[in-house]
């Protein structure tokens, strides 16, 4: 009985690997959009976490919704996984750090983590939680050896 | 030796992504004409730096103060664009005119309510201006709506037109 269970297991991790890498690519490349639509908010946003010196909290504006971007199409796509959900982690870190600062600092504003569809987070513990998920998540990509339909698991084998 | 490998070929690929976005970044950000409006890359510099040292307040933060009636909104750009449409409510005290203003709004300013200043949205100094010289006059309560009057709007929150108070 606990033999099949296991076995279940197994069989069914590659299916969820699969749906979590689908649905946090396209996470990421909808967050990437919102935030090439309106640049000049992002970079008031980063700004506005107070944390970065003013150059390089413009130059993170600039280049955050590329690596969201190319990065969460590399997880649809199934290219270079794990080095995109490495990239994609050390954005989440510095997001959890960010918020965590400004909560503690006491300060209530928006977060930017999606400009689109009118969406206007908050900082809270609500997207802290969230985003410590998509942690989780991207660490259990990192240390995912074979991944199914992806483009790496079918260069691997052709090495093999 | 084989894992040493896969995980520097994990690194070299974090370390590409994070490049060619610098590249996709800079290009595109250099790409952009200033527009002049809140959506504009173009923040000046010293803008960036003034914004850091301010309290600053999102539109939605502003406007729950709006409708519980807590702050005063002051509109700090020149008299016309304030008689074009401002936020309801709000006095005109224009940047340039702090000084001749001030004791004609001193009364409404002096309210213990939190004060709210805001211009042309995001690279928009006046608004910085102006709360920096209610900073030297005492008040500690003061934040700046950085996406300003742009922002209010977009947001379809209540205006008026013409004078007022």
């Amino acid at each position: 009985m606990e033999r099949k269970c296991i076995l279940n297991f197994a069989m069914l991790k590659p299916a969820v690997i699969l749906v979590l890498r689908m649905a946090l690519g396209a996470v990421f490349i909808i967050a990437a959009y919102g935030k090439l639509l309106h640049p000049g908010a992002l970079v008031s946003t980063v700004i506005n976490f107070n944390i970065l010196p003013a150059g390089l909290a413009k130059l993170f504006a600039y280049v955050l919704p590329w690596v969201e971007i190319i990065a969460g199409s590399m997880l649809i796509v199934g290219i270079g996984i794990r080095g995109a959900s490495l990239s994609l982690g050390l954005l989440l870190v510095s997001f959890i750090v960010a918020i965590a600062i400004n909560m503690h600092r006491g300060v209530s504003m928006e977060c930017g983590c999606f400009d689109i569809f009118g969406m206007n987070e908050k900082i809270g513990s609500a997207i802290l939680v969230r985003d410590s998920l998509f942690l989780v998540v991207v660490i259990v990509f990192l240390f995912t050896r074979d991944f199914v339909l992806s483009i790496d698991s079918y260069l691997e084998k052709r090495v093999r | 030796m084989n894992l040493n490998r896969t995980w520097r070929s994990v690194f070299m690929t974090a370390a590409g992504i994070y490049m060619v976005s610098l590249v996709l970044g800079l290009s595109v950000h250099s790409a952009t004409p200033d527009k002049g409006t809140a959506d504009s890359l173009n923040v000046p510099e010293s803008y960036v730096q003034e914004i850091q040292a301010m309290k600053t307040i999102s539109v939605e933060d502003a406007y729950s103060n709006y409708t519980s009636n807590t702050a005063v909104f002051v509109d700090t750009r020149d008299n016309a664009e304030y008689r074009e449409g401002h936020i309801k409510g709000a006095i005109n005290i224009p940047y340039d005119k702090f000084q001749q203003d001030y004791p004609k709004f001193k009364s409404l300013l002096l309210k213990n309510k939190k004060i709210i200043t805001y211009c042309h949205g995001t690279g928009c100094g006046l608004s910085v201006d102006v709360a920096k010289d209610l900073g030297k006059r005492g008040f500690t309560d003061v934040y700046v709506m950085t996406e300003g009057w742009p922002g209010w709007i977009n947001a379809n929150l209540p205006i008026a037109v013409g004078r007022e108070p």
